[in-house]
């Protein structure tokens, strides 16, 4: 019975270790979220700046009713904000129980990570934006950098923000 | 049917219908002793909802059977299906009774006695015996029966009203209402209103100095039109006096003294002249009547539903703001008028969905007085209630869940906190004591506060009973919030006697359960001989309320309408300040706070002059520097905190007509603010 079941059981694991990544560029590098955390992509309308907020809020916007944050990827990563354009998206996503929008240049593409081949990152980048990063994964001939969504929204660390 | 009417209704049709499934539960299953405490609780609740409309067979029985329950918890009886059986006859018997404070008002049923006695024989191990079953929902007793009779008014007896409101009189005071009302009981024959306006010198802008004088006509109770203008009327003045004179004025002065009456024109003292059977079938009619009125006034829709269409409906908003945008000079004349009437119809719909779900809380707090009154009275106590911020709109599941809880804290603070008069004299302390309801926003939360100026928790009895309880042990001193909290333990209690209004140690932890349920939370401050104020902090699912939109730079902010006290041009000449940091404003002669809002949102100040906007709470007031306003309208307050954080000085967001979101102002934030710099102003002045 073993070794009849075993082939059968390489294959689904070969399967089951592939996830599904929103991919996207920022700057030169791809980088990648879980599907699952994301909920929709929408076309960026301007925040309501919320007074006395880190640089990186751009402030609030209405979701279907709902107050959530947008945070833009640029200035969470230290880079200097790019000017809106057409493919300025807002990546609306999930994590623990409360949802905010990533304000991101443009979405390429949807991607199967091969979970199992994904690798630490090398201690490259500063350790402020270490966290933000839970490993790299070479896919064909794209390197891509997977975000830790919880790291980069943190609303521990905004807890709550004096006026 | 009134709206407190409604509630009350609503409310013991779900207890009855929980009782009723904990009880069919039991007979499918293990008895356990959460059985017992629920069946408590409902019958506990049950007994302060119908005293506090006045149905005093109702709460009468209700509270043999709570008692019931109490000796079957600490006997740690079972329930034997016996004893579940006779306890479903008493749920029908709560049903029988319910439907005559429907139909024929305050009336009880002669079997009432015979069923509590037969279940207390069970409880203590006794054989039982049939009981008869409730009788019929017809007169029974020809001599309690109040038959549906429309208020005649043909030569009733006259009376000469004097109505002066308040000196204050506030936006929900409305005389026209109040007399709109009179006219439903009764005829106005003659109203005149008189004005005593003082000199220009001594005149206050926010007092009344107008009152009214009514010749009115009806075949109600003195009593009851006083009661009607006291509900309509807080504060006000108000003096009835029989014109020609009336004998009713002595006949049945209690019974029909209730609010139900009062707003219920079928259960009037009927003429004495009508026959058994015209009654008995004016009686069945109403019967009819009220059962297929009460179908149609109102189903329950679960709030997610109606939570669905509000979103839904502000998104409609948005896009119908797009659309409008799109509009260009090429715009046919037709496409045109087709966007102005949807404009109108989609605000109409925007405005009744979120009306559907939101009720002033006065609606809960209108039926306290009443309670109040009562127990004060049944206890010998004074007690002066006061009420603030009824106009405070609150979602109707918040309002109907928070109703148990205020019940108790209430008579809790009549019974435990205000003292006898006696000894509020020997304390040097006026006789009277207050016990005050307020209701308010503030940082994206309702809060609702009951506070007395009783003699205050006694933490060492706390202490001590704690060590009966077997809680701490005598050597134990726990802090004193750690005190508070066992108030809220079930099975806690300190009062000396059971009475049929508090003191079983049960009401406090069902408050804390209800509250918690709602996600809310609440605390308990007290001092020795001062008072006591409990604070009940409930989030905030939906709120509406009016706003003012104040402008800086291209930033949109809102406050409460309710806090705008003026707005006027800014001149650099009521200024004053101290070290350029602690600037106050001179408005006619008064020195208040500034607050400059470009400083508080963190953006640069300008030169060019802008408008002040006086801002009060709670009898504090700030000026508020701002670039412009933006206008008036209603908004739906918005959480911060549930996909994001809680931000200091905000109370939370709106979203504005076209889709923007605005963040709402904290007044009571800005005001603190306003103080500390006063403070500081007076300390280096």
């Amino acid at each position: 019975m073993t070794t009849i079941t075993q082939p059968t059981e390489t294959t689904t694991a070969t399967e089951m270790n592939t996830d599904k990544y929103l991919v996207f560029q920022i700057g030169n590098e791809t980088y990648g979220v879980p599907l699952l955390q994301v909920q929709e992509i929408r076309t960026y309308t301007p925040a309501t700046r919320v007074p006395n907020a880190p640089d990186y809020v751009l402030g609030v916007i209405n979701l279907r009713g709902n107050i959530i944050a947008v945070i833009d990827a640029r200035t969470r990563f230290g880079l200097p904000p790019l000017p809106e354009d057409e493919s300025t998206v807002v990546v609306v996503a999930q994590v623990s129980d409360k949802i905010f929008g990533l304000r991101l240049d443009s979405v390429s593409d949807v991607m199967d990570i091969p979970i199992d081949q994904v690798q630490p990152t090398p201690p490259i980048a500063s350790e402020a934006t270490q966290r933000f990063l839970s490993g790299v994964v070479q896919v064909g001939e794209r390197v891509v950098i997977l975000l830790n969504l919880r790291e980069i929204f943190d609303i521990d660390a905004l807890s709550s923000i004096a006026a | 049917m009134d709206s407190l009417m409604q509630l009350f209704y609503d409310e013991a049709n779900e207890m009855v219908e929980g009782m009723e499934q904990v009880l069919l539960a039991l007979e499918s299953g293990e008895p356990d002793p959460e059985t017992v405490n629920a069946l408590f609780r409902y019958a506990h609740s049950f007994k302060g909802n119908s005293a506090a409309m006045g149905f005093t067979h109702l709460s009468k029985f209700t509270h043999g059977l709570e008692s019931a329950m109490e000796a079957l918890r600490k006997e740690q009886r079972t329930l034997t299906p016996e004893l579940a059986t006779l306890l479903l006859q008493a749920v029908d018997m709560i049903r029988t009774l319910l439907e005559r404070t429907r139909t024929e008002g305050d009336v009880g049923d002669p079997t009432c006695e015979p069923l509590l006695q037969q279940i207390n024989a069970v409880i203590n191990g006794e054989t039982p015996q049939p009981v008869p079953a409730p009788s019929a929902p017809m007169p029974s007793a020809p001599v309690q029966t109040a038959p549906a009779e429309p208020p005649t008014t043909q030569g009733a007896p006259q009376y000469r009203i004097t109505y002066q409101p308040a000196p204050t009189l506030s936006a929900e005071h409305d005389p026209l209402q109040l007399l709109t009302e009179l006219q439903e009981y009764g005829q106005v024959i003659e109203c005149r209103f008189r004005e005593q306006i003082p000199p220009l010198e001594q005149l206050k802008t926010d007092a009344c100095y107008g009152s009214w004088e009514l010749l009115y006509e009806t075949a109600f109770e003195p009593a009851i039109v006083r009661a009607l203008l006291e509900l309509a009327a807080e504060g006000a003045e108000v003096r009835i006096e029989p014109v020609n004179a009336a004998p009713t004025e002595t006949a049945q002065p209690t019974a029909a003294e209730t609010v139900a009456a009062a707003s219920q024109p079928s259960v009037a003292t009927p003429p004495p002249t009508e026959t058994p059977a015209a009654a008995a079938a004016a009686a069945t009619a109403a019967v009819n009547a009220a059962a297929s009125k009460g179908e149609a006034q109102s189903i329950r829709v679960s709030t997610e539903k109606i939570d669905a269409l509000m979103n839904l409906v502000s998104e409609i908003v948005i896009a119908q703001s797009m659309l409008s945008s799109a509009q260009t000079a090429d715009t046919d004349e037709r496409t045109r008028a087709a966007i102005t009437q949807m404009e109108r119809h989609v605000r109409d719909l925007h405005e009744r969905v979120m009306a559907i779900r939101l009720l002033p809380v006065s609606y809960l707090f209108n039926r306290f007085p009443r309670m109040v009154r009562d127990t004060a009275a049944k206890l010998g106590k004074k007690v002066n209630f006061e009420v603030e911020g009824e106009e405070t709109e609150l979602d109707r599941t918040l309002l109907e869940a928070l109703s148990d809880p205020l019940t108790h804290l209430i008579r809790n603070a009549i019974d435990h906190g205000i003292e006898p008069p006696d000894e509020r004299r020997q304390n040097g302390k006026p006789e009277t004591g207050t016990i005050k309801l307020s209701a308010y926003q503030s940082e994206g939360r309702i809060y609702i506060e009951v506070r007395d100026d009783g003699r205050g928790i006694n933490t060492e009895r706390v202490r001590q009973k704690a060590i009966q309880l077997g809680w701490i042990t005598e050597n134990d001193h726990p802090a004193e919030e750690t005190l508070y909290d066992f108030l809220f333990q079930p099975g806690f209690s300190t009062a000396q006697q059971v009475s049929d209004l508090s003191g079983r140690g049960v009401g406090m932890d069902v408050v804390k359960r209800n509250v918690e349920s709602l996600g809310g939370s609440i605390s308990v401050q007290s001092k020795r001989g001062e008072g006591t104020r409990f604070l009940l902090r409930v989030p905030l699912t939906l709120a509406i309320m009016d706003g003012l939109g104040l402008t800086v730079a291209d930033e949109h902010y809102i406050v409460p309408l309710t806090a705008v006290v003026e707005a006027f041009q800014y001149e650099s000449l009521q200024h004053t300040a101290l070290f350029d940091q602690y600037e106050m404003v001179n408005v006619r002669g008064e020195f208040i706070p500034l607050v400059r809002l470009r400083q508080f949102v963190g953006l640069p100040e300008t030169d060019h002059d802008g408008l002040i906007v006086v801002l009060e709470q709670e009898g504090e007031q700030i000026a508020l520097l701002i670039d412009g306003i933006a206008g008036q309208q209603q908004v739906v307050l918005k959480s911060l905190e549930e996909n994001f954080v809680r931000v200091h000085g905000f109370a939370g967001a709106t979203i504005l007509g076209d889709g923007r979101v605005a963040l709402i102002l904290d007044v009571s934030d800005l005001i603190r603010r306003g103080r500390q710099s006063a403070e500081r102003y007076a300390a280096v002045a």
